[in-house]
């Protein structure tokens, strides 16, 4: 089985790739390259939060603040001083990290539920501070007009323009990731998950690590948040809300926890999946809710468990405790 | 062994769900028999009651349309797309309906920033696109494209003003409003306009939506000198205010709202207490308007209820583009003209017209509650 895998891995690979950078010629209509582009943008924010819930295993509730603090920081800067969208996403991305890290400093002393509901607080309060605050964020009227990326002088706000940028960023997030969680440091992130006083006895001290990738993770959403304001070159508070949070963290349990192509598969499949059952209009929540309920039942792990990533070097199965049997047959 | 065949039957079976759902969609384009109007309205969440309203209402004038005949014999369909009220989603929709090139037009979207994140979409594509609910400013500058059947609240905050201060008398105001981009933005129109007529805001005061208790802004606004509360919010607050005046201290001042309250069940939450209330609204059924008691009585007898607000606006916007449909063809580019030109179109709304920003222009009718019922009054 893993044999057969390895060998159309590659040519498979270069299709899908093939595929995804020919996706705007082949298909002009708009509709399916806003519903990639908002992909990729969800592919992003799981992926994101994934380092923190799926590798790290702190349970956070309250990812969507971290992507509205980009999206409006972004928005802000673009609008009122003007910035090239391209600073402004990295002025983003780094505005979320200082957020991350003020948030990190005490939730992440708590564990689990706890943290899980100082998360799902703070995400409330950015809401609120996102209407309340109406000379900077224009309250429930939200920023209009968001201009879109340009380089040296030159206007990239089509369609295919977006989508050829949310596929080079992810492309890089996606790497970054990948180099980042199968270093020493990644290796670190998941002995944490899987037992923190264990870690600890060996010399990890799990606050820097947790805030790390915390401050990253806040960081990344921001980023998104950012693309996803030039983008959509209108956002409001609707949008930052518990409901975005819990989609998020739908897209990494159902992706897999602690696996970076889980969160790509989970990102993907709750932004189409929603798209393609449109047409049974009024019942397509009830069947979406069934369909996520039916996976979670026959494959709990999600679409790209613990079981189908198994190589590293020290064959030590990353993303918790899997049964060896399960390993020796595949 | 079994478990495996059973995860694998699942996978192949969303990916087929999956295929079929984008073949069926790459389907629909295409020049056809039939006219197409788009509709993009909260269908689910928190605005789901006044989406469906919406759609009652397009519905009806399409119904009404076809069974006249249709369009140079061609039949009209609506193309519903729930937007859940939710930016991004309103995006998608938008996105969606521009790929058909059947639709001559959308009525859409419900909130605010629904419209605009559909704006940009719309003008793009160069598609008409009418908002039936979207009151708030910032949609004026939306696009050449973008239009709405509702008037903005600056036109009906400044006649409330006029109505207030010049015609009631009335120098001292309390403005209490919802803490929302809506009451937020009336507020903003009521104490800007009132003050330009030369009276003064003594009180201003914020209450959040589903609140129950207003005892706290109510002691404020006992103990400003108001003598007129003007309530930027909907109408189960405003029931509610008007029961508890009472309790501190205000009783018998008078309260006065925009069309946003006009609804029955305010008069049904508040009983007595709202009697009195003055208020602007544009559809009424105390209208004398012919065309508004003819879509009063269709609407009843199709949906076994009076048509609210939302649902004569959504009318008057799905006529407005089959007018422009039977005269001028569905060339997009000559609908948007037709529109923007359009001038005294009788509305069950009102006589409508269009600015140059795409706002309508009419004059709401002035009512009161009289003995739990709203009456047409002159002052």
């Amino acid at each position: 089985m893993m044999q057969k895998i390895k060998k159309i891995k590659k040519p498979l690979a270069v299709i899908g790739i093939l595929f995804l950078l020919l996706f705007p010629v082949i298909i002009t209509s708009s509709y399916y390259l806003h519903v990639m582009i908002l992909a990729g943008i969800y592919v992003v924010l799981s992926l994101s939060l994934n380092l923190i819930t799926g590798y790290t295993g702190q349970l956070c509730l309250g990812h969507a603040a971290f992507f509205g603090i980009g999206a409006y920081a972004g928005a802000l800067l673009m609008v009122n001083v003007h910035m090239n969208f391209f600073f402004a996403l990295i002025c983003s991305f780094i505005i979320s990290g200082i957020f991350g890290l003020l948030l990190g400093i005490p939730a992440l002393r708590l564990r689990g539920d706890y943290l899980a509901i100082v998360t799902l607080g703070f995400g409330e309060i950015v809401h609120l501070v996102f209407v309340n605050w109406t000379e900077l964020t224009n309250g429930p009227m939200g920023i209009r007009s968001i201009p879109g990326p340009s380089l040296f002088g030159i206007e990239l706000d089509g369609n295919q323009e977006f989508y050829y940028l949310i596929l080079i960023i992810t492309a890089l997030v996606l790497f970054l990731l990948n180099r980042l969680v199968n270093s020493g440091f990644g290796m670190a992130m998941q002995t944490i998950k899987a037992d923190e006083i264990a870690a600890e006895s060996i010399g990890i001290y799990p606050v820097k690590y947790k805030l790390i990738a915390f401050i990253l993770s806040s960081g990344l959403a921001g980023l998104a948040g950012c693309f996803y304001a030039s983008y959509i070159s209108y956002i409001s508070p609707t949008t930052f809300v518990y409901n975005t949070s819990v989609t998020i963290l739908a897209m990494v349990v159902l992706g897999g926890l602690g696996s970076l192509t889980g969160s790509v598969i989970g990102g993907v499949v709750l932004t189409l999946l929603p798209e393609v059952l449109r047409s049974i209009s009024d019942y397509r929540m009830i069947f979406f809710g069934a369909l996520m309920i039916i996976m979670m039942i026959f494959k709990p792990e999600g679409f790209w468990g613990v079981s189908k990533r198994v190589k590293n070097i020290y064959k030590i199965k990353a993303g918790g405790a899997q049964n060896e049997r399960d390993y020796e047959s595949r | 062994m079994k478990k495996r065949i059973s995860r694998r039957f699942i996978v192949s079976g969303l990916t087929a769900v999956m295929a079929v759902g984008l073949l069926t969609g790459c389907g629909s384009s295409g020049k056809s028999d039939t006219i197409e109007i788009g509709l993009a309205t909260p269908l689910t969440g928190a605005s789901a009651q006044d989406g469906q309203a919406i759609e009652n209402g397009v519905e009806l004038a399409v119904k009404q349309a076809n069974d006249a005949g249709g369009i140079d014999g061609k039949q009209i369909e609506v193309v519903v797309e729930d937007d859940k009220g939710d930016a991004s989603e309103a995006a998608t929709v938008a996105n969606m309906l521009v790929q058909n090139d059947n639709i001559v037009g959308v009525v859409g979207h419900f909130n605010s920033s629904c419209t605009l994140a559909g704006a940009t979409i719309y003008n793009d594509a160069g598609i008409v696109q009418i908002s039936p609910g979207s009151s708030a400013e910032a949609v004026s500058e939306a696009g050449d494209y973008t239009f709405r059947t509702i008037t903005t609240d600056a036109v009906q905050g400044r006649y409330l003003a006029e109505w207030c201060v010049n015609d009631l008398g009335y120098h001292n105001i309390a403005v209490l409003y919802e803490n929302d981009d809506y009451g937020l933005g009336l507020a903003d129109v009521i104490q800007r306009e009132t003050e330009a007529l030369g009276a003064t805001v003594v009180a201003r005061e914020a209450y959040e939506v589903n609140q129950t208790d207003f005892s706290t802004v109510l002691t404020k606004v006992a103990a400003s000198d108001a003598d007129v509360m003007i309530i930027g919010g909907l109408y189960n607050e405003t029931a509610l205010i008007a029961k508890q005046m009472g309790d501190n201290g205000l009783e018998g001042m008078q309260i006065m709202g925009v069309d946003a309250i006009y609804s029955d069940a305010l008069i049904e939450l508040g009983g007595d207490a709202v009697n009195g209330i003055k208020l602007t609204a544009y559809f009424s059924d105390a209208s004398d308007s012919e065309v508004t008691q003819s879509f009063i009585k269709a609407y009843t007898d199709e949906y076994g209820e009076a048509p609210g607000t939302y649902a004569a606006y959504a009318y008057d916007a799905a006529n407005i583009i089959l007018d422009a449909v039977a005269n001028v063809g569905t060339d997009r580019a000559a609908i948007r003209d037709y529109i923007a030109d359009l001038k005294d179109f009788d509305g069950v709304t009102g006589i409508t017209s269009f600015d140059e920003n795409g706002d309508v222009i009419k004059e709401p009718l002035r009512m009161e509650i009289i003995n739990g019922a709203f009456e047409t009054v002159d002052m």
